[in-house]
């Protein structure tokens, strides 16, 4: 998918509904084996990122010309079934197929 | 403390099969040669007017240098009203953490620093999947 030209953010939003710390992110990419951008809200913002993007596995597929949200996937918060991102995977390697 | 999440192992080994440098388009010589042209006596030969066509140049180079820029140049980020639902503009923001785009290795491996959902943009890639994930 990243060849094809998309392009994954994946954002640790909070920890415990709090500000997570570089460390939490380090253990969750361990945890995981996460081998795409990952990142944390700053320090001093609080949690910027939930605030803004929302609960866990929110999932968006965004055109980065537009920043237009194309598609919108909630995932399940109890982990049920298939990831947000493993949604998402299928659609934008249809929009990259159409050249959209 | 107890990490949650639902990202499948599969989309980790998914990632790390299509993912490398070598996707990276580079700039090739245009392999033009030299061969060994016979000696003229330059005062000796009348040489033919030549319209040189210096202003259709110009225009081609600008336009190519157009291309360039659109290609490489995303713009500024798009100016809001901002928000999360289905074709609401999504709000740039910066962060800190791992910067992988190219999927390889697992990303702690990698250096840390700020990372701005414009420095995404700045890439050139047409669409981005954003996932927000918790830590329990």
């Amino acid at each position: 998918m990243l060849d094809a030209g998309g392009e994954i953010v994946e954002i640790l939003a909070t920890n415990s509904f709090q500000p997570p710390t570089r460390r939490n992110l380090e253990s969750w990419i361990t945890a995981f084996n996460i081998p795409v951008t990952a990142v944390i809200d700053p320090p001093g913002v609080g949690t910027r990122s939930f605030d803004a993007y929302g609960v866990r596995e929110s999932t968006f597929v965004v055109d980065l010309r537009t920043m237009v949200i194309v598609r919108k996937i909630n995932g399940s918060v109890a982990g049920i079934g298939p990831s947000g991102v493993a949604q998402a995977i299928p659609v934008i390697l249809d929009l990259l197929r159409a050249g959209g | 403390m107890r990490a949650r999440s639902t990202l499948p192992w599969a989309m980790a080994m998914l990632l790390l099969g299509c993912g490398g440098e070598g996707s990276t388009p580079t700039v090739t010589d245009a392999g033009s040669t030299v061969t060994d042209a016979p000696a003229v006596d330059v005062a000796t030969v009348d040489a033919p007017a030549v319209d040189v066509p210096t202003k259709d140049v110009a225009e081609d180079v600008a336009a190519d240098v157009m291309v360039v820029a659109d290609a490489s140049g995303v713009g500024p980020y798009p100016e809001g009203p901002y928000g999360n639902a289905v074709g609401n503009v999504l709000q740039g923001l910066e962060w800190e953490g791992f910067d992988n785009p190219t999927g390889e290795g697992v990303s702690n491996t990698r250096p840390y620093g700020p990372l701005s959902m414009q420095d995404v943009r700045a890439r050139g890639r047409r669409y981005a999947i954003v996932h927000v994930s918790e830590f329990l």
